[in-house]
């Protein structure tokens, strides 16, 4: 494959030009209700070349390797019809050829299908089964195996196996017209087991969706909110991570401006790191969709800006080195700037002391989403509960925080030292580009003053 | 297209078919389809991207001994071998409630290919972005714009052993303008775009810069609202959003598993009488237009609520079969558009008429909310004011929220004039609430 991609490169007019072909094998299945609802498996291939000519950019998706030659110049003649100005890719020192074999644990291509269906259908009956209430569920589990190849007009190769599992567990409980959900998700690139052993949690969602129905929304307005650690990670995400992908400053003059490295953003606590080498994590890889190696990239390093997430295009203009965060959801799709593995670092405080500081608020779990338009985010808890006097009570529900991130960061005044990092179902969105696989984190914080949408 | 496969296919899909109803399969189907598209982006104000691409994609599916099993794939000649791989999942796979598909029925005529859209170059679509920045560009210099047109032609082919055997060509285009601006940690974004399956008069670069310049000027001033209960004003383009409760609500699949908070609705006045909704898949050039689903069941459009009466629920094949009930032609037991009927006023004069509220022109989180439910909570990502039926500037750092299937049982108006694009009125909902953060 190597020799093969490096061929369809040699000769290529442009400054730059790269092509990246994958394979992918996936396979899910999922029960709604009594029955198993969906099952479907897939293989494809496919691939895109992009060429980078007077910083112009022009590019050829395709299924086949059939004929590359062509869509390289495809590529290149595209290039040349966009670029006017200097091409300015930031320089790596890659070795020339790397090859990263999947690091599975336990092999989930070893587990019979037969054996996963009768785990996940034993799933689904606790779902059902475990409280009167819940009407339906849907207990989903996938697994995909992606082999990248990629090759540049610099001479370098590499190949890397990217595999992931996935499992969903949902109750839904209904009474009358009010349909609540419990859910709970896991995943992981290299070990099986992450799937098994699972009844305590099925359990819990069942439990969860029903006493939803009788949960009351949280009510809306200015809360001290005490996020847990699952929470804490979407927040980094959502409200701070994307204003850091470069891709959204290095042409906007005054993004770069509000975005200076050594602006204060918060107090002098505050850490939020992303690391695309964290150990064997879904957001983990040795090199990015471009070859650059992950790396750690500390974001916020004692509450001041510290550093932006690049791809060799956003580095080299803004005189950076590349941090390996250029990423593609898969085949026929261009990497561009993303998160990989994001958190905010562990504090001093324990949980206790967060909450001692909270005679009145909210403790808000589970991650349901989150969404970003650079200084203005939203994130929704899965649920939360009423904090009084320090105490956890009222199970609540319809949790949905935000605010600007430049005074919420300001916001946090405490910060647990419990950091844990998660491996959940979605993934990040951006650019049409869903769901990436990504990894969250943090340690219980403590925000004050959050807005909270709902009747007051 | 530089090539095509469908003349290729026909013998392929026999050869699928009979090969699965030889290993048992009681019902088989092949679909097909491969697309070719030009593209160009601008950023930052200038040229960046010019993009082309080559897919193709298939999916087999199988029913054997009650069971189905689905495989996908885009090499062709793998196709056989992903007949093996249905056959096998097929034993472990989804319970299928139907043994054979119908009977292939006749279809209606749809148009979705049209050649003025092949017509349509990359050189015009650039020089088009081009001017459509430039214009931007003269409202303030600052601005960070962005500009992207494409164009893409497809063939697809369906057949089935129950002798379906169709195939279909479609074009079509798609032209999209945004802004940020950005004041210190103020910003404002605004997005606006179109696209068809005909080259038609849609196509209309003053329409996007319009709708920019109307944010631009609008945002320019900043507007406060004290936390309480208003009304919303709804552009077309954000009506399709509040409809998602009710197009969750009507999936006869979901009624029949209990999900749905619509289940012992039907034939009740669920919504107020100022609610008609409309699905109707036979728009000619519509990107969400369709003559069969993925059964082969014909389409048609269909009355979904009258005058507030929930008036059906919606069952593709398989549904239906499971629940007893008749199919609907909608795959997935989801509608193809929602159509809300017109109003008795203009939008402008709906406008003119509110004394405080807000017009929501994008919302950031509300795919986030327990929709299912009807319930959102999210960010109104830019809102105005309105005051005595006047825009008077931008609301920042406000949540909305509330019950969707309770808000649509109020005080509703829709517009008598409709956007030329998605054909929705203007909306008028009561009763949402609004929270606002310290200023």
């Amino acid at each position: 494959m190597k020799q093969r991609l490096l061929d369809a490169l040699k000769n290529c007019p442009a400054d730059y030009a790269e092509i990246r072909f994958e394979t992918t094998d996936n396979t899910g299945f999922a029960y709604r209700g009594k029955e198993l609802d969906n099952a479907s498996t897939g293989q494809f291939t496919g691939g895109i070349v992009r060429a980078c000519k007077n910083g112009g950019w022009g590019s050829c998706v395709f299924d086949t390797l059939d004929d590359l030659k062509s869509k390289v110049a495809d590529a290149c003649a595209a290039a040349a019809t966009v670029g006017k100005e200097k091409t300015a890719l930031a320089d790596i020192a890659v070795p020339a050829d790397q090859v990263f074999p999947a690091q599975l644990t336990n092999d989930f291509r070893g587990v019979s299908l037969d054996e996963k269906v009768a785990l996940v259908g034993k799933y689904n009956d606790i779902v059902l089964n475990a409280v009167p209430g819940v009407e339906s569920s849907t207990v989903m589990y996938g697994e995909n195996f992606r082999t990248v190849h990629f090759a540049s007009t610099r001479g370098n190769y590499f190949m890397e196996e990217r595999p992931r599992i996935l499992l969903y567990l949902v109750a839904i409980a209904r009474n009358g017209s009010q349909v609540q959900r419990g859910s709970e998700s896991f995943s992981s690139a290299t070990d099986f087991t992450v799937v098994l052993n699972r009844e305590d949690k099925a359990r819990e969602v069942a439990e969860r969706a029903v006493a939803l129905l009788k949960a009351p929304q949280c009510p809306g307005g200015r809360h001290h909110v005490i996020l847990r650690p699952d929470f804490t990670g979407v927040f980094a995400h959502e409200a701070f991570g994307h204003l850091s992908e470069a891709d959204f400053l290095y042409e906007n003059p005054q993004m770069r401006e509000l975005m200076t490295i050594g602006r204060q953003m918060g107090n002098d606590d505050l850490n939020i790191i992303d690391d695309g080498s964290l150990g064997q994590l879904i957001g983990t890889h040795h090199v990015d969709d471009e070859g650059t190696p992950t790396q750690k990239t500390m974001l916020i390093a004692n509450g001041v800006l510290a550093g932006h997430l690049h791809s060799l295009e956003t580095a080299g203009k803004m005189g950076a080195r590349p941090t390996g965060n250029a990423r593609a959801i898969g085949r026929g799709r261009p990497p561009i700037v993303r998160m990989t593995n994001t958190y905010v670092d562990a504090g001093t405080l324990s949980k206790d002391e967060l909450f001692a500081g909270v005679d009145d608020g909210i403790y808000a779990c589970g991650m349901q989403g989150g969404q970003t338009m650079m200084e203005m985010f939203t994130f929704s808890a899965a649920y939360g509960y009423r904090i009084k006097n320090g105490q956890v009570t009222d199970l609540l529900r319809d949790i949905v925080l935000t605010g600007n991130v430049f005074e919420t960061l300001h916001n946090i005044d405490g910060i647990a030292n419990d950091l844990t990092m998660f491996e959940l179902g979605g993934g990040c969105g951006k650019g049409g580009q869903s769901p990436l696989p990504v990894t969250f984190g943090g340690p219980h914080i403590r925000l004050r003053d959050a807005v909270i949408g709902g009747k007051q | 297209m530089r090539s095509t496969y469908l003349h290729d296919m026909q013998d392929r899909f026999a050869r699928v078919i009979a090969n699965a109803t030889k290993q048992g399969a009681s019902a088989a189907k092949v679909s097909f389809s491969h697309g070719e598209s030009l593209s160009c982006s601008f950023e930052a104000g200038r040229l960046k991207y010019a993009d082309s691409a080559e897919t193709l994609g298939y999916n087999i599916a199988v029913i054997r001994n009650g069971r189905s099993g689905v495989a996908g794939g885009n090499i062709p000649a793998a196709m056989d071998e992903l007949v093996e791989r249905a056959i096998s999942f097929a034993q472990i796979g989804a319970v299928a409630h139907f043994s054979h598909y119908p009977t292939p029925t006749t279809y209606v005529d749809l148009k979705s290919h049209s050649p003025r859209v092949l017509k349509l170059s990359r050189e015009k679509m650039i020089d088009d972005c081009q001017e459509m920045v430039d214009y931007v560009k003269s409202l303030d210099e600052s601005l960070d714009i962005s500009a992207s047109a494409g164009r893409s032609e497809s063939e697809s082919a369906v057949a089935n052993s129950a002798g379906l055997n169709e195939a279909d060509m479609e074009t079509s285009w798609d032209l999209n303008l945004g802004i940020q601006k950005t004041s210190g940690t103020d910003m404002l974004f605004s997005y606006a775009g179109r696209g068809w399956l005909d080259l038609n008069e849609l196509y209309d670069l003053d329409a996007l810069k319009s709708e920019i310049a109307f944010d631009l000027r609008h945002a320019t001033r900043s507007a406060k609202i004290s936390d309480g209960v208003y009304p919303i004003y709804l552009p077309p383009r954000m009506l399709g959003s509040f409809l998602a409760p009710i197009a969750m609500g009507i999936n006869g699949r979901d009624v029949f598993k209990g999900t749905s908070p619509l289940k012992d609705e039907l034939g009740k006045q669920c919504f107020s009488p100022a609610l008609t909704i409309i699905d109707n898949p036979h728009i000619d050039f519509s990107p969400s237009s369709a003559t069969f689903d993925g059964a082969g069941i014909a389409t048609r459009p269909m009355t979904l609520v009258d005058q507030g009466v929930l008036k059906t629920f919606l069952y593709d094949y398989d549904s239906a079969c499971l629940a007893q009930a008749t199919p609907t032609g909608h795959s997935g037991s989801s509608p193809y558009t929602m159509f809300v009927q017109p109003g008795q006023r203009s939008a402008d004069a709906m406008l003119k008429s509110i004394p405080r509220g807000l017009y929501i022109k994008q919302l950031l989180g509300f795919g986030q909310s327990n929709l299912a439910n009807g319930d959102f909570s999210c960010n109104a990502a830019l809102a105005y004011l309105i005051e005595n039926g006047e825009i008077v500037g931008r609301v920042k750092n406000a949540m909305i929220a509330g019950n969707i299937l309770t808000l649509l049982k109020g005080d509703i108006e829709f517009s008598s004039d409709l956007d030329p694009q998605n054909r929705q009125p203007h909306a008028i909902i009561p009763g949402v609430s609004v929270v606002t953060a310290k200023n």
